[in-house]
């Protein structure tokens, strides 16, 4: 029998936990060479991916309330406590469960705070109701880094911009950007700043000094620009070039640093798989 | 000179003046199995697995020579034995025991060491020199229990018959089809299978292989429905080349589900045009390559057919192994 999903609602990591991290205590807890790793990921497209693959079929079971106790005990842990724990985690999990799992160790799973706190899979004490919730989530909310691509002017007498930001596709040779996301930024009537980022006067400033090429209504900007991005809502959608859409987008910080743009994969895989989709590993 | 080596026809036995698998024609070809991507038209004579008799004759023509054997039986060529075990790829297919003075080298062809209940099951043969597929040679590929996947693809057509939905299910005619349909569950309908399906269906049938009953669509659908059938509940077992031609249009509105191994990966989200994937393969995943390189006891793997640079790189570097690469001079995309 397949399991059930696991629910990871109201859970936080209590430190992130780079890919790079967990890429090298899988290696040494399967005692696979980091190389045929990459091989892997360069085949299934994403680390995560690969990871999540190369663990094989689930291997015993943790309750929800494990994985609470270890995030609460984590930082008194040892590398190789934290490294052990969290290998026997991922083995009990299913292979979504597990790209989930490494997405929220990674920071960038955010679980939906309405529902923190509903108890999940916990053994015996799981109720029907609260695993058919669980099944239920079609959005989470992640946290991205993406560059900026395009602005659209928006009203007359105000001065506002809906920002397309993207993210990177294939490997870091051939990279290029796929629009995913949009927000807005601009001031008031007043010529106050209004969406809450610290530096919005000087991002409308840079903006007015770098617009580019007219492509209908929108204008293309030089793609230089990073920016940390809070989505909420992140859901597929056939119907968008990247196969996602987020309901909510919240610029959070401009990063003035060009390095590391998220990958589309890394959106893709924080989402549940679709309920028509089977996985059998 | 090496008991077998590699030409650009394929792999040779020199002594024997045998071609295994040859890729164009040659006086002697033993032939593993009966995909089209092993046994090509053209050679003088065939040798292979009396199962796999019926199969070459459909695909390669009634007036082929051919002589079969069975498996553990030998036959002698010049001095070299030659021998045949059960591979567990399809029905009819055999790994090849090639021995002469001491010297044992064993070709796998396709093969999966987990039993399906369809073909015979695989079996470990000694050797000194073992050459072996590689197509899902990364770890990321390892298969599940054959049954939770059935129960699974059961489950799928249940619920789309409960919609009045037709199910169509992509599998090859050869192997994938027959597995398939052995494990349908047919209480939930009846089972349509297109016209190449039936086609193997019958041969197989006649050579002892049963896998329940089935509904025979080679005249088409539309001749099913015209007949009285009601496919809405039924699931259609077809080869992929179906999927575009006019022959699947009388379904409407249908499901469509591939089985392959290559479903495991889901490239996040993109199955390929299909609304599902279930991840059923007949070649042998990760864990089975290992376990078969293993238990041949083989100092020298020559790794052909698939990821064959990873898992020799693996043979070598973690099993100190003598492990190197055959390139297949015109590799295709392999059957499954």
């Amino acid at each position: 029998m397949m399991r059930t999903k696991f629910n990871f609602i109201g859970l936080e990591a209590p430190q992130k936990v780079s890919m790079g991290k967990l890429k090298l205590w899988l290696s040494e807890s399967l005692g696979m060479p980091m190389w045929l790793i990459a091989e892997s990921q360069r085949f299934a497209g994403s680390l995560n991916e690969a990871l999540a693959l190369v663990l094989g079929a689930p291997e015993g079971e943790v309750s929800r309330l494990y994985i609470e106790q270890g995030f609460a005990q984590w930082g008194g842990w040892t590398d190789g406590e934290q490294r052990a724990w969290v290998f026997r985690v991922l083995v009990s999990m299913e292979v979504e469960d597990r790209r989930r799992f490494m997405a929220l160790l990674n920071g960038r799973l955010v679980t939906g705070s309405a529902l923190a706190g509903m108890a999940g899979r916990d053994g015996a004490a799981s109720s029907g109701t609260e695993t058919e919730m669980a099944e239920n989530i079609a959005s989470v909310s992640v946290k991205v880094r993406a560059v900026l691509l395009y602005v659209r002017p928006m009203g007359r007498s105000v001065l506002q911009y809906e920002l397309t930001f993207g993210l990177r596709t294939g490997e870091e040779s051939e990279v290029t950007y796929v629009g995913c996301f949009k927000a807005v930024v601009g001031t008031d009537e007043a010529g106050v700043a209004i969406h809450g980022l610290t530096d919005e006067l000087s991002l409308l400033e840079w903006i007015g000094s770098n617009l580019g090429e007219r492509i209908g209504p929108i204008r293309g900007v030089r793609v230089s620009e990073v920016f940390e991005l809070h989505c909420d809502g992140v859901q597929w959608s056939k119907r968008h070039k990247a196969g996602f859409k987020a309901e909510r987008v919240r610029v959070v910080s401009w990063l003035r640093d060009t390095a590391g743009v998220s990958g589309l994969w890394e959106v893709r895989d924080c989402l549940p798989r679709p309920k028509d989709f089977g996985q059998s590993g | 000179m090496a008991l077998v080596t590699y030409t650009e026809l394929g792999f040779y036995c020199a002594q024997a003046d045998l071609y295994i698998d040859p890729l164009r024609r040659v006086a002697k070809a033993l032939v593993t199995h009966a995909h089209s991507d092993h046994a090509r038209p053209g050679m003088q004579h065939y040798l292979c697995h009396s199962d796999s008799v019926g199969i070459l004759k459909l695909r390669l023509g009634q007036r082929i020579s051919l002589q079969s054997m069975g498996y553990g039986e030998s036959i002698w060529m010049n001095g070299v034995e030659v021998t045949l075990f059960p591979a567990g790829h399809v029905p009819g297919s055999a790994q090849v025991r090639l021995s002469y003075r001491g010297e044992v080298w064993v070709i796998t062809g396709d093969y999966k060491t987990v039993g399906d209940g369809l073909s015979p099951a695989w079996v470990s043969v000694r050797c000194h020199h073992l050459v072996t597929e590689s197509t899902f040679a990364l770890p990321i590929f390892q298969w599940r229990d054959q049954q939770l996947v059935f129960d699974e693809i059961n489950a799928w057509w249940r619920g789309n018959a409960a919609a009045g939905r037709p199910s169509v299910l992509l599998g090859y005619s050869l192997g994938k089809a027959q597995r398939i349909l052995k494990y349908l569950d047919r209480s939930v309908g009846e089972v349509v299978c297109h016209g190449a399906i039936s086609a193997s269906n019958r041969v197989l049938e006649s050579a002892g292989f049963d896998f329940g009953p089935w509904v025979d669509a080679t005249e088409g659908l539309s001749g099913l429905r015209a007949g009285g059938r009601v496919l809405d509940g039924s699931l259609v077992v077809c080869p992929p080349n179906a999927l575009r031609s006019a022959w699947i249009t009388p379904l409407g509105n249908y499901a469509l589900a591939n089985c392959s191994g290559w479903m495991a990966v889901s490239k996040s989200g993109d199955w390929g045009g299909v609304d599902k994937g279930f991840v059923l393969s007949d070649h042998a995943d990760w864990p089975q390559l290992l376990e078969a390189v293993r238990a041949s006891g083989a100092e020298h793997v020559h790794v052909t057919h698939g990821f064959s640079e990873t898992l020799s790189r693996y043979l070598r570097e973690t099993m100190g192994l003598d492990a190197d690469v055959v390139e297949q001079a015109m590799w295709e995309r392999t059957e499954e």
